[in-house]
């Protein structure tokens, strides 16, 4: 589903994402971790066709980002470490014109809005506007938008911030039946006990550069997640 | 630590004219950049210093000569007063009271004091650039036709005292303007309504006094009965002729500065946290309607346009401009045909005349010159959807179309009426103001993606204070000029006709031009542009 080959992207004479190779198949839920400035944000931003790369390519459904993007934009979904959003729009409003931009159908979009929204206790604040929201209901409006065209990729830059234990549950429930119905999943995170038991695969990157990537059960061994990535990263996270 | 946050806001103006690298990096101004605009700012300052000088020699040779300097620097205190205030009576409020970066400071060992002074510096800095451009000539002039050193004293004390009173006479009217907004429930609508009407109110006394100031050097004996006040412009002028005038003057300006400066900072926290007042409205669910992307797109463009005062405010006066041309054009209908003949010109140069008073209003609409850059933070979201770059562009485009097109329109059929337009001149009247509210909207677009500006610590930021908006109102005044000038000349010639077509000609070339390049080059760039 997710093809990276060999990506590079430098900021002037910094390389944040070093000669970057990752595949992720259809039905995964692959956690991306590292410590702050590692350049996963990089990466994810790069999959997303949001930002440009000096080296390397991204495929989607075996369509490059780079000679396809409405394509690959259309089965994927992002959202940001920090859901800066339209302030002035209200929630309802944001979520129809991410439906229509999207193209999801009446029916459907009417549907999601309710079923998605009802899940994540945020149906009553959707005529409030987005200005007047929390973080965490900003960051539930995000997932509830990803979530509405239904894509075949979810990209997600630190889901789980700001979301309360409640919304954390539902986030990982959803992502889990998305991964069920053949989608697949790509994200970063800094809880490395969610992406323990949530994930069916990690790469755990440093200064750039993939120092190990695998299944779950390869790259931790006999270890916990956190020992694995405290000992290859040697204690750097902060 | 006032210094460490004037320095802070400071360079956020510098870097208002940088913009973003390809790979996404926020970039510094090239030299290039700054040269230009820094040609630019002295351009347009050259230009309104040699007006004001014009006006100061015009009016200094009749009235200094008579020991008039009173009434000379009264006219000009008032002048630069009312051009200072109206320029910074919109931003102040948005400077004091919608930083992006309030919570963060209020949540530091900062007082609340220190941040209203940070704030109001860069507005208190623009206010001395703008009194200088009209200040200076004055001085000079009365140095050379009076030479007075008491005169020449007060002019500069003038010159240093004004800029602080009308800073904070326009911090008292947004500090107003957000005590009311407050308490109330749509607070757009208000605070735009309230802000129009100090500038309505502004505009009568301003237009009255400037009437009564053209009618000055001719009617001098009679001035006294009929003009009630002009004691009280020479009383005004006093303050840079006479020290006890001086002292007022500073005694005045210091202390409104003090006192607005003194209730602005212990309302500060109370205004910029206070919570909405807004009854939370339960959501009904209703059913959602599939538009298309772009319908969508520009949906959300016009409601960010109207949910934002400081938007409107900035980037919509051209409509309400528009609407003031033709009504003042239609009620002076027969002193404009007067004026014509007056001019040489033939009857049917009105047509002209009235094209380019709509030409002159549209430019200033600037509503596309910033938005772009007012996707700031959210940049990430239409990039991240499967938008082609010339949807997204059509999108920034569509609300200044939609706002001025259809007024513009109406404008140009009341014009038509009153100008008794002769079949022939309908489709100019029709075409030629629609076409430049094209033209302006595309050349405004231009300009903000080739200068976007996506770090703001406030709206005002992107709509007032950035490269795109300075040049596109830099083409604006351009054109007019252009067109004015083609227009009434080709007029006086007896050819207004002809004088249509070329401006429709021009427009229409100018037009296509910037939609070429709007759709190819800028949409590569807007392509290229990172998140």
């Amino acid at each position: 589903m997710l093809k990276i080959q060999n990506l590079t992207k430098k900021y002037g004479e910094k390389c944040a994402v070093d000669n970057l190779t990752l595949e992720i198949a259809p039905g995964e839920i692959y956690a991306f971790i590292g410590h702050n400035g590692a350049g996963k944000t990089t990466t994810l931003k790069a999959c997303m066709g949001i930002l440009s790369f000096d080296e390397g390519n991204i495929f989607i459904d075996g369509k490059s980002v780079l000679d396809d993007p409405m394509y690959t934009k259309q089965i994927t979904a992002y959202i940001p470490d920090n859901p800066d959003l339209y302030d002035f729009l209200s929630g309802v409003k944001y979520l129809n014109f991410v439906a229509d931009v999207f193209g999801v159908e009446t029916s459907l979009r009417n549907e999601r809005i309710a079923t998605l929204a009802d899940k994540f206790g945020l149906t009553k604040d959707l005529a409030q506007p987005i200005s007047s929201y929390s973080h965490g209901m900003k960051q539930k409006l995000a997932i509830i938008s990803a979530w509405i065209h239904s894509p075949k990729l979810i990209i997600m830059d630190e889901p789980f911030v700001g979301l309360d234990p409640k919304a954390s549950f539902i986030l990982k429930e959803m992502m889990r039946e998305h991964c069920e119905r053949g989608g697949s999943i790509f994200f970063s995170t800094h809880v490395l006990d969610v992406a323990e038991k949530l994930c069916d695969k990690v790469a755990i990157i440093k200064d750039g550069r993939l120092v190990v990537s695998g299944s779950m059960d390869e790259v931790r061994g006999d270890e916990s997640l956190e020992e694995v990535f405290l000992e290859l990263l040697g204690g750097e996270e902060e | 630590m006032i210094g460490r946050l004037i320095a802070i806001r400071l360079r956020s103006l510098v870097t208002a004219v940088g913009g973003k690298r390809k790979d996404g990096t926020v970039s510094r101004p090239s030299v290039w950049k700054l040269l230009l605009l820094g040609v630019l700012f002295l351009w347009l300052g050259a230009t309104f210093v040699g007006l004001f000088t014009l006006l100061a020699i015009g009016m200094g040779m009749t009235m200094l000569p008579l020991g008039q300097g009173d009434m000379f620097y009264g006219l000009f205190v008032i002048i630069s007063f009312s051009l200072v205030f109206i320029l910074s009576i919109f931003e102040t409020k948005s400077e004091l009271f919608e930083c992006r970066d309030n919570e963060l400071l209020l949540s530091m060992p900062i007082k609340p004091s220190h941040i209203v002074v940070s704030r109001i510096a860069t507005v208190l800095i623009y206010n001395y650039v703008e009194t200088a451009t009209v200040m200076v000539p004055a001085i000079a002039v009365f140095a050379v036709f009076d030479g007075s050193p008491l005169g020449i004293v007060g002019g500069i004390l003038a010159f240093l005292m004004l800029p602080l009173f009308t800073t904070a006479l326009s911090s008292g009217v947004g500090y107003i303007v957000a005590e009311i907004a407050k308490r109330i429930k749509n607070k757009t609508l208000i605070t735009t309504l309230l802000s129009l009407a100090f500038f309505v109110a502004y505009f009568f006394v301003y237009t009255g006094l400037i009437g009564d100031a053209g009618a000055m050097e001719e009617t001098e004996d009679s001035l006294a009965i009929t003009i009630p006040y002009i004691p009280a412009i020479g009383f005004i002028g006093s303050v840079a002729t006479n020290v006890l005038g001086m002292l007022v003057l500073a005694a005045l300006s210091v202390g409104t500065a003090y006192v607005a400066y003194r209730i602005i900072s212990e309302r500060y926290f109370a205004i910029t946290r206070a919570e909405s007042v807004v009854a939370r409205r339960e959501y009904k669910a209703k059913r959602l309607v599939r538009r298309s992307a772009l319908v969508a797109l520009t949906g959300k463009e016009l409601r960010r346009f109207f949910s934002s005062s400081v938007y409107i405010l900035n980037a919509g006066m051209g409509v309400i401009f528009t609407v003031v041309i033709t009504a003042l054009a239609v009620i002076n209908s027969t002193d404009f045909a007067y004026a014509i003949e007056a001019l040489g010109m033939p009857a049917e140069a009105t047509s002209v005349v009235f094209v380019l008073g709509l030409i002159l209003s549209s430019g200033m609409t600037m509503i596309s010159a910033s938005a772009l850059s007012l996707e700031g933070n959210s940049l990430w979201i239409p990039k991240s959807m499967p938008l082609s770059a010339k949807t997204v562009l059509l999108s920034k485009l569509a609300p200044h179309l939609i706002v001025s097109v259809p007024v513009t329109l109406i404008c140009s059929v009341i014009l038509m009426i009153a100008g008794k337009a002769t079949p022939l001149e309908i489709p100019f009247y029709i075409i030629t103001p629609v076409l430049t509210n094209v033209m302006f909207a595309l050349f405004g677009l231009v300009m903000n993606v080739a200068f976007p500006k996506f770090e703001l610590i406030n709206d005002a930021q992107a709509v007032k204070s950035s490269a795109p908006v300075f040049l596109a109102m830099i083409f604006d005044i351009i054109w007019t000029l252009a067109a004015s000038g083609i227009g009434i000349l080709l007029s006086m010639f007896g050819m207004p006709l002809l004088a249509h077509t070329v401006l429709l000609l021009l427009t229409l070339l100018l037009t296509a031009l910037l939609a070429l390049i709007l759709f190819i080059p800028c949409a590569r760039k807007y392509d290229r542009i990172g998140v």
